[in-house]
């Protein structure tokens, strides 16, 4: 198969995601029926189901999974390293406290906006402290990575700490809420939530994918990046902020899905090469699909429950990322 | 295009002496010049240093004519290319995309490489004689062939000014006569080539000029004859040093001494 049939099979996985999401789901409903509903007609009940749950849900799948992987795909450029995932720089669990803390104050109920927002200024305030760590030298402009990464770590280990403090002095019926919304989940979309994720990562792609070129040179090294005409301190401040302010957002959204962000590029790399120019939309549309899949598995393996999806993108993506590692290496 | 220095001054944070002290250098248009010294002398300092990659402490870089701070990185990449000692090669990448960055910087951000683009690359390939790597996988290469690839890389940026750091370290004697002949061939067609290497015989035989540093200081500075004397390099390399004319090119030629000629 040629590298540009590649890209255009990865390509169409969105549109066969959107099209088993919508027809699969935990109430049976034949295909018929669905396009009828999609149509505007038939059963009331039905088209609820389908309109106002079905379709928003596996368009925000997409859109969030889509953002990870591309955030993925930027850190791991930014950081030479393969093995960088959105989550690398404290950004899950900054988001983590904030939610944990709303649930814990009994602030929240399920569905309204306090828990996405505390979570999203919890991620807020692990990017400043992580950034402001990794900021070198009087002018503040020179970020080390190797220093960017090792703060991540730990501020994420820190906020590993007072979460396991907060849960400690919590009900048991509050530690299953805040332990279930951080293995991720999709419950509650709507098309509100569409629109707004939407809105937010789309043109967040969009600067990134402007810097591709720039993303190629920077990760062969900052100093060969110089000498090929990349300002990368500029580049670096903004990718590196993109990436974290799309995963917060994802984050506050549905909580801490995980390997999206980092089996996808993997994988799309081995496929296709590591140029971003290809490597950073192709991430969005299959990091989509991908989530999408997910969390039809999620919705429709057990009846009755959710499996969260989270657990469900780690069944999936550690086999395909140990196969994948495997055929790399030998 | 001219590339000079005045007074350059390098001092590493938590260093006990500046790696680079008071360093001139002066590369007019079209010469080929050669660095020389012993490891940690600040031959790649003075490097970073000119391409305004290292903060100085003080002194000043011109870079045809204007000042090292009036141009931006993107123009600067225009006219003046730059290979450093190494770089990382975490992802899959083939020979043509990494010889492909030499031309970002006269491409637009989201601007498709043009036919120019695509020829300068294989032009550049052909010149280091590596165009049969083209769709070779990077990370499949052998050192000397990354070496030529990166080098390639260079060319392909069209520079004026061209400044290497120890390009063929990884060479066998067949490749580093072709990058030195490609090198000597492009100071010729007009291109500034500054030089920085451990190979003396080679510096003494191609370059026009040798500035040979020594603790981060200028130890000597000249043509090959004058800078390649027994004093001065056994001064900066601290061994003894025998200096005898090539039998075949004439050109000074070292041996390396035991340090006790006793």
């Amino acid at each position: 198969m040629s590298r540009r049939t590649r890209i255009l099979l990865l390509a169409l996985l969105p549109v066969a995601a959107l099209i088993i999401g919508v027809l699969l789901g935990s109430e049976r409903i034949a295909p018929g029926e669905v396009l009828t509903a999609l149509g505007g007609g038939g059963d009331s009940a039905i088209r609820t189901i389908v309109v106002d749950f079905r379709l928003p849900r596996v368009l925000l799948a997409l859109v969030l999974g889509g953002g990870l992987a591309v955030a993925g795909a930027t850190f791991q450029a930014l950081l030479r390293n393969p093995l960088a995932e959105p989550y690398i720089l404290g950004v899950s669990g900054g988001a983590a406290v904030g939610a944990v803390v709303v649930l814990a104050l009994g602030i929240t109920t399920a569905g309204s906006w306090s828990l996405p927002l505390a979570a999203l200024v919890g991620a807020l305030v692990a990017i400043v402290l992580v950034f402001r760590v990794a900021s070198v030298g009087g002018r503040g402009s020179h970020i080390d990575v190797r220093v960017l990464l090792l703060a991540g770590v730990v501020v994420g280990a820190f906020f590993s700490a007072v979460i396991a403090l907060i849960l400690a002095l919590s009900s048991a019926r509050i530690v299953q809420t805040a332990v279930y919304w951080m293995m991720g989940s999709l419950t509650n979309s709507d098309w509100g939530e569409v629109a707004i994720a939407t809105a937010y990562t789309l043109p967040a792609i969009g600067l990134l994918l402007a810097r591709a070129r720039d993303l190629n040179a920077i990760s062969v090294g900052e100093e060969s990046a110089l000498y090929l005409g990349v300002d990368v301190e500029r580049v670096k401040w903004m990718a590196l902020l993109v990436a974290s302010l799309i995963t917060a957002a994802g984050v506050s959204v549905a909580g801490v899905i995980g390997f999206v962000g980092l089996v996808v590029p993997h994988t799309l790399r081995l496929a296709v090469g590591a140029d971003h120019r290809t490597l950073l939309p192709l991430s969005f549309l299959v990091g989509g699909a991908f989530l999408a899949i997910a969390d039809v598995v999620a919705r429709t393996t057990m009846p009755g429950t959710e499996i969260p999806i989270g657990v469900v993108t780690a069944f999936v993506g550690v086999p395909i990322f140990l196969l994948l590692l495997r055929r790399s290496a030998a | 295009m001219r590339i000079e220095g005045r007074g350059l001054t390098v001092w590493y944070d938590g260093a006990s002496r500046p790696a680079l002290k008071d360093v001139d250098i002066d590369v007019p248009s079209g010469a080929f010049h050669a660095v020389l010294g012993p490891n940690g002398s600040g031959k790649s300092s003075l490097m970073r240093a000119l391409l305004g990659v290292q903060p100085v402490r003080s002194g000043t870089v011109r870079i045809g004519d204007r000042a090292l701070e009036d141009w931006s990185r993107r123009e600067l990449a225009r006219h003046v290319a730059a290979v450093a000692q190494s770089e990382a090669m975490p992802f899959p990448m083939t020979v043509r995309q990494l010889v492909g960055m030499g031309r970002y910087a006269h491409l637009g951000a989201l601007q498709a490489e043009r036919r120019e683009d695509l020829e300068a690359v294989v032009d550049a390939l052909e010149r280091c004689d590596a165009l049969e790597l083209a769709d070779r996988a990077v990370q499949t290469l052998s050192g000397g062939e990354l070496q030529r690839v990166r080098i390639a890389r260079a060319l392909a940026q069209h520079p004026h000014v061209l400044v290497l750091d120890e390009p063929t370290a990884s060479l066998d004697i067949g490749h580093e006569m072709g990058i030195l002949e490609l090198l000597r061939g492009a100071a010729q067609c007009g291109i500034t080539v500054l030089w920085i290497t451990h190979h003396l015989d080679q510096a003494a035989r191609y370059a026009e000029r040798i500035l040979l540093l020594r603790e981060g200081r200028v130890g000597a500075v000249g043509t090959p004859a004058e800078v390649m004397t027994v004093d001065n390099l056994a001064a900066a390399y601290g061994c003894g040093i025998a200096v005898n004319p090539d039998p075949v090119t004439g050109s000074p030629r070292v041996t390396a001494l035991e340090n006790d000629p006793a």
